[in-house]
């Protein structure tokens, strides 16, 4: 179940309702009930991984915290960890490794030997999302930063959530399980702030992300046949569909979780005005980067700090690489990656330069053109996000740089949809980047004004948004 | 409580608020949906236009039905005058069976054709999502038009509750709608009578594509081409099944294109079938791309076919 | 040294190598309320103070500081 569906808002409604009327005591029941249910709706089958990651975890964790020696903790650690890994590998990479072995055998020895190890099982929904939390949560405890969950239903709810299976936010254990274990949270605020988030998630979603999708997909779908003005328009229009998209999904989730009175963490805060691509990456995603920053980045840098700024360059490169393979079981992925690292360390060895820079040109030069930059290199990046292979977006590319032929559009409507996307999108981020102070919608004191606004909201979305697959480009060359 | 006076207030307090939103929201529904009603029905000219003037205004002895490859392709002009009938294209792009379906009710509802000419193609029959989704363009004649609901609701199970809203039928239609009532527009005919003119021609060698795999089909779709054809024969309309030229050859045979042409024989219905014609093969300057015929292309097809009925008519 | 004077040997090794000349650094500074001061540059700050008080940190105790406070705890601990 998808949140934009009219299947999970009933779903929705009926888990809702029914945690008004239960004691706040046995709400975890029902929400953990919930969650189980989403993972059958999709495939009864998926409940089983999921379920195996949660009992593996929770005792690995009370082991960890148990064992008496430094070295013992350390193994309970390493086997749990790997454990968890394994299964992710099995479901997610094992096609990838496969094909990647076989194709590097052909390439050796000549011959032509298909995969015979590809595996048709799909991977269980949400799998690397729980595997994310599931192993910073037995980080924490071995770093005896937190202590283990006694309580397997709470560490069961709070691991298999229904709101966070799709798209996340990478929640930490210790910032959840509190909120299980406070009073009744499910206040009228927490309703009406909580609705409001996910109404302009959903707004993202439908109006400006799946309208761009239309336009991004048929042009990439057959980028052989566009010119160097349409892809470079398109990869502009896809740098806001996948911002849309991600953090549109992000804030439904967001406001669903605050709807039953659970606060998930921020995911995005604005990455398309970072003023460098350093800036972007701690507004982008932040459960995650935050987690890769925590559990990974910083050990490794910590650990090769005698090498000076390149134990940080180090420390980005093999961070990086590991995010953009986390993305997905594909070479554009890690090459996404490399990107990603590469201009991370050169915006640390220009660090001092760009500082004395930003203290010779005005403010607004010196920030609108790091926001310039940074849009620009993440839509270079998004071109290997996109493409189905490293060749095929390095074509894009080429294509993009001799900017020629004639511009694409399909209809003047499908157009002016997709320019009022990226507007709503651009003007709600800089107004709240720039004039957060100033004159309010969306909380407004007046009451006509601030629901005025919500209802504006709706209609915009009932007018403009995607619903289904009714609306496409017809493409035949 | 640590709270302030806001969430002491009373449950009656918070039901108000949520009924005056509600009303506000069904207020504002409202009267966007009638704005955007009443522009949509006062086009003139445009596909919007053409699809509402086929399924309530049309009264032509000869209908084209079909996708694209019937919109783009039948000049009803062709047929006119080797027919001596007066002829309009109801075919839309992106439809399928369930459309021209859809389509049949509403005509007929209304008048019955003398003849009728139903456009097949490859893959006609084939299972697909976006056969269900594409009857989107018949949601605005939904409320007027309650022939059609039975075959509209078979979009979601949720169907029929999402008109609740007076929007839902012209979503994402606002520009269209907008464009159409421009005065430029209204006096600029795009189409002839149904028919969309395309212009571009090819200039690439043949290809062949393989075809010999037996995809899935819609048996929906199946039985909807199957009530076609025994509506028009329950009425005495000449029912011709036509496939027009492809040029792209094909390895296999598709295979909605052999259950459509072993129902018509079944049927007993006439079935024409240009997709392997080798005149067309060696002529791309007559195709707009592999699949549509350009207008001179259309101008040839058109003559060629008008000459066949007439013979079979005759007959 | 006091912890008062440590605070302000560090408060002067921050400020070089963030190349910010008016950090003021408190007991209970965090990262987020200092400009500059990120997971980037942490190594680099960690390296810096390693060097003035001619210390050596281990992992977890870089990993277990959650202010400027913990670190003088460490550091003091050092000397």
């Amino acid at each position: 179940m998808i949140f934009n569906s009219i299947g999970f808002f009933i779903f929705f409604a009926v888990v809702l309702a029914v945690l008004y009327v239960l004691p706040a005591k046995f709400r975890w029941i029902w929400v953990l009930a919930g969650s189980i249910f989403f993972y059958a709706f999709a495939r009864p089958g998926y409940v089983l991984v999921p379920l195996l990651i949660t009992v593996l975890t929770y005792y690995t964790g009370i082991a960890i915290e148990q064992a008496t020696s430094e070295k013992g903790k350390q193994k309970i650690f390493v086997a749990g960890v790997c454990f968890i890994i394994a299964i992710l590998v099995f479901f997610k990479y094992a096609n990838f490794f496969t094909s990647t072995f076989t194709d590097l055998f052909n390439l050796i020895s000549g011959k032509q030997v298909s995969n015979s190890l590809l595996i048709s099982l799909a991977a269980p929904l949400g799998i690397s999302y729980i595997t994310f939390q599931a192993i910073g949560y037995l980080i924490e405890i071995k770093r005896e930063d937190e202590k283990a969950e006694r309580h397997f239903g709470h560490f069961a709810t709070y691991l298999l959530l229904f709101t966070k299976v799709i798209a996340g936010p990478v929640e930490r254990a210790h910032r959840f399980l509190p909120q299980l274990k406070m009073p009744a949270r499910l206040t009228y605020d927490n309703f009406v702030i909580g609705g409001q988030q996910m109404l302009w998630g959903l707004f993202k979603k439908i109006v400006v992300a799946d309208r761009l999708a239309i336009y991004v997909g048929a042009v990439y779908n057959n980028y052989t046949h566009h010119s160097g003005s349409t892809l470079f328009f398109a990869t502009v229009c896809y740098v806001f569909q996948i911002y849309a998209d991600f953090s549109g999904y992000t804030d439904m989730a967001l406001g669903f979780s605050k709807m039953m009175g659970y606060d998930l963490m921020q995911n995005f805060n604005r990455p398309l005005l970072g003023r460098s691509v350093t800036e972007f990456w701690r507004r982008w995603h932040i459960s995650l980067s935050t987690w890769f920053a925590d559990y990974f980045f910083n050990p490794i840098a910590v650990a090769k700090r005698d090498w000076g700024n390149w134990a940080v360059i180090y420390a980005s490169f093999v961070t990086f690489t590991v995010l953009g393979f986390w993305h997905g079981a594909n070479w554009t992925f890690i090459a996404f990656g490399f990107l990603q690292g590469l201009i991370l360390a050169i915006e640390i060895l220009t660090r001092k330069q760009r500082k004395n820079m930003r203290k010779k040109i005005p403010v607004w030069l010196n920030d609108g053109g790091g926001i310039l930059f940074t849009v620009a290199y993440f839509g270079l990046s998004s071109i290997f996000f996109r493409a189905n292979s490293v060749g095929e977006a390095l074509t894009i590319i080429k294509k993009i740089l001799h900017f020629n032929g004639p511009f694409f559009f399909e209809s003047a409507s499908l157009l002016m949809f997709m320019l009022a996307g990226i507007f709503y999108i651009v003007a709600h981020d800089v107004k709240k980047e720039f004039f957060d102070k100033r004159f309010s919608l969306a909380q407004n004191k007046y009451w006509v004004i601030r629901n005025g606004y919500y209802c504006l909201l709706i209609i915009i979305i009932l007018v403009t948004g995607v619903f289904d697959g009714g609306e496409f480009i017809y493409f035949q060359f | 409580m640590q709270h302030n006076n806001k969430s002491n207030k009373s449950f009656r307090y918070y039901l108000l608020q949520a009924v005056l939103f509600i009303a506000l929201l069904w207020a504002a529904d409202l009267i966007v949906g009638k704005i955007l009603r009443h522009f949509y029905r006062r086009q003139s000219s445009g596909w919007e236009y053409a699809t509402r003037y086929s399924a309530e205004e049309t009264k032509a002895d000869l209908l084209i039905f079909g996708a694209s490859r019937a919109q783009q392709q039948y000049i009803p002009t062709p047929f006119e005058d080797t027919l001596q009938l007066t002829g309009y294209n109801v075919g839309r792009d992106g439809t399928s069976f369930f459309y021209h379906y859809a389509m049949l009710q509403s005509v007929l509802k209304r008048y019955t054709p003398k003849v009728i000419i139903l456009d097949c193609e490859y893959a006609a029959l084939k299972n697909a999502a976006a056969s269900y989704d594409r009857l989107s363009v018949l949601l605005p004649l939904y409320e007027d038009h309650p022939e059609m609901q039975r075959i509209i609701n078979l979009r979601s199970p949720f169907e029929k509750y999402k008109f609740t809203s007076s929007i839902y039928p012209y979503n994402s239609m606002l520009f269209k709608i907008a464009v159409a009532n421009l005065k430029s527009n209204k006096e600029e005919k795009e189409d002839i009578n149904g028919y969309m003119p395309l212009h571009k021609s090819l200039n690439e060698p043949i290809k062949t594509f393989d075809y010999t795999e037996k995809y899935e089909l819609d048996s929906v779709k199946v039985n909807m081409l199957r009530s076609f054809i025994d509506e028009c024969k329950s009425r005495n309309i000449k029912l011709y099944l036509v496939c027009t030229p492809y040029y792209m050859k094909i390895k296999g045979n598709d295979h909605s294109l052999a259950v459509t042409q072993q129902v018509a024989a079944e049927k007993n219905v006439p079935f024409i079938d240009y997709s392997a014609d080798s005149f067309y093969f060696n002529r791309p300057q007559l195709f707009d791309d592999t699949v549509h015929l350009n207008m001179t292309g259309a101008k040839i097809f058109c003559a060629d076919l008008a000459s066949k009925l007439k013979k079979d008519l005759q007959r | 040294m006091t912890r008062e004077e440590i605070l302000q040997v560090i408060s002067k090794v921050f400020a070089d190598t963030l190349d910010e000349d008016n950090i003021v650094l408190s007991e209970s500074s965090k990262a987020d309320d200092v400009e500059g001061w990120d997971s980037l540059t942490h190594v680099q700050l960690v390296v810096a103070v390693e060097k003035q008080f001619k210390i050596r940190f281990t992992a977890k105790e870089i990993q277990s500081w959650k202010n400027v406070g913990e670190l003088i705890d460490s550091i003091n601990s050092k000397l």
